[in-house]
């Protein structure tokens, strides 16, 4: 490519690229954003195969199929070409997510229906797994060396993107069901929670009709019409020990980082606010929009700024701001939702308690539920559990509304986070890309973004309630697995890693 | 010889003696990756174990299974990038 003047029709390139591995994404997340709800349509509890198709259906389609996925479609994108390759990932996605707004529930046809689910997100995790390398290299191949950090940053927005989608449609459906709120949810549980799957085709359909008329990347044409295409990515990938040696320093000095990093700032920032804050449905929502809509253009700036500086400090400095900031910012958190903080303002209401009497595992309950707002607007529910066996009342405090100005302050604080996500994910691509030659691209740099994101990111939840469990005493002990992987990440990277930025892609196809 | 296009020669020889350190240093922690592998895998396995021992339901098991299965590799990895590093592989002349 040309150092003086962008590839003639990046824009389109990079538009036809972004908006297929946005609904990619867009794909991926709702599943999980509406986990608790396909849970009670498909795998119910009562049924112990169902939940264990659900238990499968997590964590399989994220760890295991992901990188799967990543070997099949980068082999496949390393012999037949870049431009079939992602589009067979975005039909395979778009697909399975339309067909799994269209199966019927447990109810209707029993144990078909979580089997028929289950299949369908393994399908979803294949695809994602062979989508981003595909949409990254295609980009790069048609960006002009010097800008290759700026124009695949535009790809590097969409997984962001892609979750603000999800969250903002499904918000938008839950709330359009009905004039009325409480009937609009209970609508939505019941069957609008399909909507969100199968508007999804659409904006595959016009994807696939951009996709698809689009040019291979140059780079792989011009390597295919010189008959170098590798026979078999795959071993020349991870048994020839120049590459392999790249691969495992992409996974264990950049891409495990970078996928703790993603995940705690928005995944892990959004459930500590839900489950230990005890922040509102809906306002823990609405933080974690504002703060991707402010800092979804810091991709774009950091991917433009590693062109002139190179991408491997703006890493580690994201790598280092994680280590050093995550704990006095969820302190924040804490101390902000604190209720004694409530406490401490103006009570102007107080609703009459609603009184709940059960019998669990033969002891009398009575739960006492009082709504208290305050004058600045915020509220909380405070339920009381008084059990007749004379042991003492236990008091919770849920669905906490913060005032107008502890809102915003929490907005600040996940949006910092989600800035420490745009200087670790901004510039991986074109790193991930320069790391590799044209031949064996797709399948080297897939695996350890999968392996970094998908499994040492998607750990993250799972790792930090387990961190919780065993050391009770310290709410703040989940992150010490992002910050731990993110030190290893940073030594690593800062040691092993090369700040030079090889411009010319294609000149190392010809060693 | 250490090259650099740093001109003076007591430049150039700090230069060559920190590029050695960072080289030298680069080996060595080879053997902090090497032993992080196993490591690894033994507190998790270790943690799996005590996990399905308080909790012994299929989802328990499926779950610490399909960690340990993904862990395997990546410590394996983890071990052979130690190794490369102590080799020297990952040493070079510059940033």
């Amino acid at each position: 490519m040309s150092n003086a003047k962008p590839a003639k029709g990046i824009w389109k390139v990079i538009g036809a690229s972004s908006l297929g591995t946005l609904i990619e994404w867009y794909d991926f997340y709702i599943f999980g954003s509406l986990a608790t709800v396909i849970a009670s349509q498909f795998f119910p509890k009562t049924n112990p195969t169902a939940a264990l198709l659900s238990t499968l259906a997590t964590f399989a389609a994220g760890f295991i199929v992901r990188p799967f996925g990543a070997l099949v479609f980068g082999r496949l994108g390393d012999l037949v070409g870049r431009k079939y390759t992602f589009l067979l990932t975005l039909i395979l996605m778009g697909g399975s997510t339309f067909a799994i707004g269209l199966v019927p529930s447990y109810e209707s046809i029993g144990f078909a229906a979580p089997v028929i689910v289950l299949l369908l997100r393994l399908i979803q995790g294949l695809a994602l797994g062979g989508e981003y390398g595909g949409a990254a290299t295609y980009v790069a191949e048609h960006a002009p060396a010097h800008r290759r950090g700026f124009f695949t940053s535009w790809i590097q927005t969409t997984a962001t993107l892609g979750l603000f989608v999800s969250l903002g449609v499904i918000l938008l459906v839950r709330h359009g069901l009905d004039s009325d709120v409480q009937t609009s949810i209970d609508k939505f549980n019941d069957w609008g929670w399909r909507i969100p799957f199968l508007v999804s085709i659409l904006l595959v359909v016009v994807s696939i009709y951009i996709r698809l008329k689009m040019n291979e990347s140059p780079l792989f044409a011009k390597l295919k019409s010189e008959g170098k295409v590798s026979a078999n990515p795959l071993k020349e990938s991870f048994t020839r020990k120049a590459n392999l040696k790249m691969v495992l320093l992409a996974l264990f000095g950049a891409t495990m980082g970078q996928g703790v990093v993603w995940y705690t700032g928005q995944f892990y920032a959004q459930s500590f606010m839900e489950t230990v804050c005890k922040i509102d449905f809906e306002q823990s929502r609405t933080i974690l929009i504002w703060a991707i809509l402010f800092a979804t253009p810091f991709f774009v700036v950091f991917g433009a700024w590693s062109d002139k500086v190179g991408r491997k400090w703006i890493m580690m400095a994201g790598m280092l701001a994680a280590v050093v900031f995550y704990r006095p910012i969820y302190n924040q958190f804490l101390t902000a939702s604190n209720i004694q903080h409530f406490e401490a303002k103006e009570l102007v209401h107080e609703s009459t308690p609603q009184l709940l009497n059960e019998t669990i595992q033969g002891t009398a309950v009575t739960t006492t539920t009082v709504v208290k707002t305050f004058a600045d607007g915020s509220a909380y529910t405070q339920k009381t559990v008084s059990q007749h066996n004379g042991e003492p009342p236990v008091v919770f405090h849920i669905d906490k509304k913060l005032d107008n100005g502890t809102y915003w302050k929490f907005v600040w604080l996940v949006f910092v986070q989600v800035i420490f996500v745009t200087m670790v994910y901004g510039p991986i691509a074109a790193f991930l890309v320069e790391m590799f030659p044209t031949r064996i691209r797709y399948t080297s740099m897939s695996l350890p973004y999968h392996i970094g994101n998908g499994v040492f990111g998607g750990l993250t939840p799972f790792i930090a309630l387990l961190l919780t469990t065993i050391n009770t005493d310290d709410q703040l002990v989940g992150l010490s697995y992002p910050i731990a992987v993110s030190a290893v990440c940073l030594v690593i990277g800062t040691l092993y890693v090369s700040n030079r930025t090889n411009r010319n892609v294609h000149e190392h196809d010809h060693h | 010889m250490c090259m650099s296009t740093i001109i003076t020669e007591k430049n150039n020889l700090n230069f060559c003696k920190i590029k050695d350190m960072t080289n030298l240093l680069r080996e060595w922690l080879g053997w902090v990756w090497m032993l992080l592998g196993p490591l690894s895998i033994f507190y998790l396995v270790k943690i799996a174990a005590a996990e399905i021992a308080s909790n012994p339901v299929i989802d328990t098991k499926i779950q610490w299974g399909v960690f340990i299965v993904v862990a395997i590799p990546i410590a394996i990895g983890l071990m052979m990038f130690g190794w490369y590093a102590w080799k020297g592989e990952y040493n070079r002349e510059t940033d």
